[in-house]
């Protein structure tokens, strides 16, 4: 009852396919449009955020720095010395990935938990820090972004659906990366921190310098949406850069979707983003705050009902299902699946060999209970 | 001179409030491993039930400390219950993937408080009025009663948590879960109820906290985010787990605040609290304290 990895494979192009071209039999207003496009730039925000808090285990709720980094680093360069937009994401992403660097060096020796609390202190205080320094950041106004006409060499589109296109297919860039380093000999490593830091360590894996170069990766990928959302909202404030609602959005999609699976982060912001769209402004009659408590009784019931997240659920439901077409076949194909199941539970690894994604919880014991 | 004897003695005023709801972060993180992101709710709860118990009933805040502690105790165990204990009782879970589901139901926990009490409530301040409202010079110090009071209250709350942790049998059995959950459950504890126990007892302190503060500081449903993150840079400072370390930093923590807003500037005053943070990361991320931890 395995999917194999070809046929993953195959799922993933009919994904793709059916989400390049939404806009041709789904999608007619351009209120939609704007929907799926901003649902793909969080999307990229919560593939990057994967890369370390989900493979790497060690989760960020300040994903936002690199975010508005990348927003902010594009706008500023853009407005002052009037640089090319693509370079201005290119340098956003460099400039997110030093940052990156700085505040792992600072947190990721200690365990995981000083990362959480710090990433989410961090960001906040980039906020306060972008609200005081107005000079540079515009402050509490924000910073709008020149309009320069339609070119598409400086990221300005006359027809909104190239944004769409645009930033799928930097969902697709972003996902490549995020397998790439799963399957990589990086991506490993990663598990075996994730599993049990010290007896990776143990093992020989240079533990801080494998999470730095992960949250660095990481860093890049959320900055590159960062910028793309700069480029097509065209406006940034400190709350929406750094603010705590961005900072925890970012994580709450990749903890809903599934944490550590490749499709946890897609299958989170594709149902999470346009919710919260939808919810903002057709509930917009009702009074304030409403909107946002329907949205966190569905991401509430989705982790009451597994807290590993949607993808943990949807595995569980084929297990099922397959379990149950097995009643009526041939004993010797019964025990063989039995078999298969008992090797996938013992096997480490196991679901880096068959598909890039990561253990389907094959450990069966009870946790400590704290 | 003056104003730098205001500023500490401000900020340890405000401080004692700020280390009372921290040790009640740093219990529930220290014996349940919880990362409850909804502290700084439970904040905004105590001071909102201090406001509508004394817009309806005249109650003062000091006498409505009980009632809101017993409620902040029983909504504690509820959230436990509801949601904690559910990520662990999923089949096959690994310890750190409940965590997580962990931050993310608390976080979900705090929209659901910060949007029922904005459509409850509006955004605008609500604030309690002629209650403690003296304030007494001291020298060249002055002092309000409000926050006289409150410290009082933290500090006496305080000690009767440190008393309970270190003096009784269920601090004992508190403790001893904390070593080592196996033997306590062997020996006959049930690590379920010392894991309620010290949750609600966490969420009680930041109850009374909150409804202290009330007396003196506006509530707004928003106004907990502050506290959340306040409380979060105060338990790494005082050590993660280390109940009195919370403490002596939540003083530390309010101390840097004030002098951030008065020398710096006052839009600054907890990025002030953040380089302080980010140098005990550096140089002192086993806490300020050290190696003396209470509850374990």
């Amino acid at each position: 009852v395995k999917i194999s990895s070809k046929a993953r494979g195959y799922l993933g192009l009919v994904v793709l396919g059916i989400a390049a071209t939404l806009p041709f039999w789904l999608i007619q207003s351009n209120f939609v449009l704007s929907v799926v496009t901003l649902t793909f730039i969080f999307m990229l925000a919560s593939v990057g955020w994967n890369i370390i808090s989900g493979f790497g285990g060690q989760i960020s709720f300040g994903h936002s720095i690199f975010f508005g980094f990348g927003a902010y680093t594009t706008a500023i360069l853009q407005s002052s010395i009037n640089l090319n937009a693509w370079l201005g994401l290119l340098c956003g992403g460099l400039l997110a990935t030093v940052v990156a660097a700085l505040i792992g060096a600072l947190t990721l020796r200690l365990r995981g938990i000083y990362f959480t609390l710090s990433t989410f202190a961090l960001t906040l205080t980039f906020a306060i820090l972008a609200n005081h320094y107005g000079s540079l950041t515009g402050g509490a106004v924000g910073l709008t972004l020149p309009f320069g006409g339609t070119r598409p060499a400086n990221f300005q589109f006359g027809n909104k659906l190239w944004y769409y296109y645009v930033a799928l297919g930097f969902v697709v860039l972003g996902f490549l990366v995020a397998k790439a380093v799963l399957r990589s000999r990086l991506g490993l490593q990663l598990r075996a921190i994730k599993d049990d830091e010290d007896a990776a360590r143990a093992s020989g894996v240079a533990s801080f310098r494998i999470k730095l170069a992960t949250l660095c990766i990481s860093a890049f990928v959320t900055a590159v949406s960062g910028a793309v959302y700069m480029q097509y909202v065209g406006f940034i404030d400190p709350e929406s850069a750094f603010g705590a609602t961005v900072a925890t959005q970012i994580a709450i999609l990749g903890l809903v979707g599934g944490a550590g699976t490749l499709w946890g982060p897609i299958l989170g912001a594709a149902i999470l983003v346009p919710l919260q769209q939808l919810l903002n402004s057709s509930l917009s009659n009702l009074p304030s705050g409403v909107n946002l408590i329907v949205y966190a009784v569905v991401f509430i019931v989705i982790l009451w009902v597994d807290p590993r997240g949607l993808v943990s659920i949807l595995r569980r439901v084929y297990r099922q299902w397959g379990r149950r077409s097995l009643v009526g076949r041939g004993p010797d194909q019964v025990a063989e699946s039995a078999a298969n199941k008992r090797t996938a539970a013992l096997s480490i690894t196991g679901g880096a060999m068959g598909g890039g994604e990561l253990h389907d919880g094959g450990d069966e014991s009870t946790p400590r209970g704290r | 001179v003056g104003t730098f004897l205001q500023v500490v003695v401000n900020g340890l005023l405000v401080g004692g409030l700020y280390g009372l709801f921290s040790s009640g972060l740093t219990l529930i993180f220290g014996i349940t491993r919880v990362v409850n992101f909804a502290h700084g709710d439970f904040v905004t709860l105590g001071m909102f039930g201090a406001v509508v118990l004394f817009t309806s009933l005249h109650l003062n805040p000091l006498v409505a400390i009980l009632p809101i502690a017993v409620a902040a105790f029983l909504l504690g165990a509820l959230v436990y219950q509801t949601l904690v204990r559910r990520t662990l009782t999923i089949p096959g879970i690994t310890a750190m993937d409940a965590q997580h589901g962990q931050m993310a139901l608390t976080l979900g926990f705090s929209i659901l408080v910060t949007s029922g009490l904005l459509v409850a409530f509006g955004p605008s301040p609500r604030s309690i009025n002629g209650v403690l409202d003296n304030t007494y010079t001291a020298g060249v110090l002055y002092l309000s009663q409000a926050r006289l009071v409150a410290f009082g209250i933290a500090l006496l709350a305080f000690v009767l948590l440190y008393l309970g942790l270190t003096r009784t049998l269920y601090g004992k059995a508190i403790r001893g879960t904390v070593d080592d959950n196996d033997m306590a459950s062997m020996v006959g504890i049930n690590t379920n109820r010392v894991y309620v126990l010290s949750f609600s007892v966490g969420i009680m302190l930041t109850g009374i906290a909150g409804d202290v503060l009330a007396t003196y500081y506006p509530a707004t449903p928003l106004v907990g985010q502050g506290f959340l993150i306040i409380a979060f840079v105060t338990v790494v400072m005082g050590g993660l787990g280390n109940v009195a370390g919370a403490f002596y930093a939540g003083l530390l923590v309010g101390i840097i605040q004030q002098a951030t807003a008065t020398y710096v500037a006052i839009d600054l005053q907890n990025a002030g609290i953040f380089v302080a943070f980010v140098l005990v990361l550096l140089f002192r991320p086993q806490g300020l304290l050290g190696g003396r931890r209470v509850t374990a």
